[in-house]
């Protein structure tokens, strides 16, 4: 059994929340933890390796960001060494504090790389073309249309190669592509006009229920009228300086007349679906634990005192805080690993992985 | 059909002017309590905002430029350009060089700056769901890309093929710097430290001292890798611009005649 992609997007929006509103090192690693696990029962496919090198690349460069942020940050009181004072910008003490504070900062956009990279190994990127609502139809087939030729531009690129290669040219610099290039965007263009002859020749475009033009127009009225009311918010939240509760209204009627304005695109473009995805109650439990997680974190930003902030420096303390709940909160991130574990079948055979009736 | 048109080349500038207003918006956040020693408490409730600002811009742009209802032949011809991109993006190449901002300008060009967008935002989405990752920075880069698309469509029509690929060698050139800047932007704001106060931003600095402060930041952190984005745009254009030039031309003539 698969989860259903939706909670996916709801586990990887809640998880990222988390991670966004907090940089206390002790948080972070709970979601980190929660967000490794995910990964690691995730799945084994093949994008698993190249996420590896990624997060291994990360971790390099988190690394290296350490001492640069030690060097160029001098404040704190305890002095690891000392660098003559007339060293330009990297002169001065050399803190633990500004080491910890740049440990620290570092840890924020691994663990967020981390989250996202559990979340790419964990659903295929032809599911989430299919979560683009039907409005965005347009925008959906052409992102399936690259997705699906980018394997037969690689293929026609070698062939290319191998062709201008025997024909005695050779790829020496980057000055000797352009035998490579330009006919790889001709054949591409030319295979362009063959898929929209064969996308005419079954039918494309001639949709069922058009709209009207007048219906149109109101679609894009909606819009417009959404769009300059989220422009007039925010223009009066820079010009207050703050969020009086009636601007926070108008933020949220700009985003629902927008919302309208998509949702009435959608009715008009009616799509089917082959073999639909299936909503089961574990997706109700994972959705749920991320809501919770980020409503946690949401409500521990609002209540205060709850240790979201890592400010080594002094008068604060070198250790970070810790508020119980909080961190509890935090691990139910960790659900969808636990669900995995538990309802991981003996090797799935294809066909009931694709949910069909057994 | 004509006021169609007119109100949705207003949305698209209003939402474009959102994306714009979400990449500067820390900028413009006076909240920060500088009072408290933990003043960067509350800095960090603007990337949260300022992401969806940013997805909220991108969906509708995208809806308002796909509401004109493509024909099947821009809808093939973005698709394979999308992917031939993607492809692109992978090259690897030293420094900020991508060779993935060749196309939307020359396509966008040529095709005007509807298709430039779409372009520009659909290459970035396929190359991270081909595996350079999809994340939360996503969004601003499938943005920014997309205006070098959009902007593409904006430059004048020059008869002369010479002087119209020196346009082109220029404006790539100029995007290349432009477009790290945008993209510092995202944490620049983000990141003051007190012993270097004279290049990160302060909430409530004018305008004049930001940018002062911008640019010394620039030059002593990203200007290098950028240049090197830039001269590796120039030369690109430089050397496929011309041929590229010719063949998307001849395709649209193709593509896109009509029989009165």
């Amino acid at each position: 059994m698969r989860l259903h992609p939706i909670s996916w997007v709801m586990w990887a929006l809640g998880a990222a929340t988390c991670a966004l509103l907090t940089r206390n090192p002790l948080y972070l690693v709970l979601i980190g933890l929660s967000a490794g696990l995910v990964m690691l029962t995730a799945g084994t496919r093949t994008q698993a390796r190249s996420w590896q090198q990624l997060l291994k690349l990360g971790a390099v460069v988190w690394l290296v960001t350490i001492p640069f942020n030690a060097l160029m940050l001098h404040a704190g009181k305890h002095v690891l060494l000392h660098l003559p004072q007339t060293w330009p910008l990297i002169g001065g003490n050399i803190t633990l504090e500004a080491v910890l504070f740049g440990a620290a900062a570092g840890l924020a956009l691994w663990v967020l790389l981390l989250i996202f990279s559990a979340f790419n190994i964990a659903l295929d990127s032809s599911e989430l073309i299919r979560l683009i609502p039907p409005a965005f139809y347009q925008v959906g087939l052409i992102t399936s249309i690259g997705l699906t030729y980018v394997p037969q531009m690689l293929k026609s690129s070698l062939e290319i190669r191998e062709a201008q290669r025997v024909r005695g040219h050779r790829f020496r610099s980057w000055r000797d592509t352009t035998p490579l290039v330009m006919p790889l965007v001709t054949s591409s263009l030319e295979r362009a006009m063959q898929l929209a002859e064969s996308m005419e020749a079954r039918g494309f475009g001639g949709s069922g229920q058009e709209q009207t033009t007048r219906q149109q127009l109101f679609n894009s009225l909606l819009a417009l009228c959404g769009m300059a009311l989220l422009v007039a918010v925010l223009g009066i939240q820079l010009w207050l300086r703050q969020y009086p509760w009636w601007l926070v209204g108008l933020f949220v009627l700009a985003l629902g007349l927008l919302g309208m304005a998509i949702l009435r695109q959608s009715r008009a473009a009616r799509r089917s679906r082959y073999r639909p995805r299936r909503w089961h109650s574990v997706d109700t439990l994972l959705t749920a634990g991320a809501l919770i997680a980020a409503a946690s974190m949401l409500a521990a930003r609002i209540v205060g005192g709850t240790h979201l902030q890592y400010y080594p420096f002094p008068p604060n303390g070198l250790l970070p805080g810790f508020t119980p709940w909080v961190g509890v909160a935090m691990l139910f991130l960790a659900l969808p690993a636990l669900v995995s574990l538990a309802l991981a079948p003996a090797p799935p055979s294809r066909r009931t992985e694709e949910g069909v009736p057994q | 059909m004509r006021t169609l048109r007119a109100v949705n080349n207003a949305a698209m500038a209003l939402a474009s002017l959102i994306g714009l207003v979400a990449f500067l918006y820390p900028f413009f956040n006076l909240n920060l309590d500088q009072g408290d020693p933990n003043w960067g408490a509350h800095s960090q409730d603007a990337p949260l905002l300022m992401v969806i600002l940013v997805v909220v811009s991108l969906v509708s742009l995208m809806a308002t430029l796909s509401s004109g209802r493509m024909n099947s032949k821009t809808i093939a011809m973005l698709g394979i350009l999308t992917a031939v991109n993607a492809v692109l993006r992978a090259v690897p190449g030293p420094a900020g060089f991508s060779a993935m901002y060749v196309l939307p300008i020359v396509a966008g060009y040529v095709f005007g700056s509807h298709f430039g967008f779409l372009l520009g935002t659909l290459s970035v989405m396929v190359s991270a769901l081909i595996g350079a990752g999809v994340g939360p920075w996503l969004p601003y880069q499938m943005i920014a890309v997309g205006w070098i698309g959009l902007s593409s469509g904006w430059l004048p029509k020059l008869a002369d093929r010479r002087l119209e690929l020196g346009m082109l060698v220029v404006w790539g050139v100029l995007w290349g710097i432009l477009f790290g800047a945008l993209m510092n932007l995202w944490f620049w704001p983000f990141i003051y430290q007190e012993q270097q106060a004279n290049m990160y931003w302060q909430p409530g600095l004018g305008l004049g001292e930001g940018l002062r402060r911008y640019a010394v930041f620039y030059l002593a952190t990203s200007a290098w890798w950028d240049l090197a984005g830039a001269v590796g745009n120039a030369l690109l254009v430089g050397l496929f611009g011309m041929p590229l030039l010719k063949l998307l031309k001849r395709f649209q003539r193709r593509f896109f005649f009509k029989v009165d």
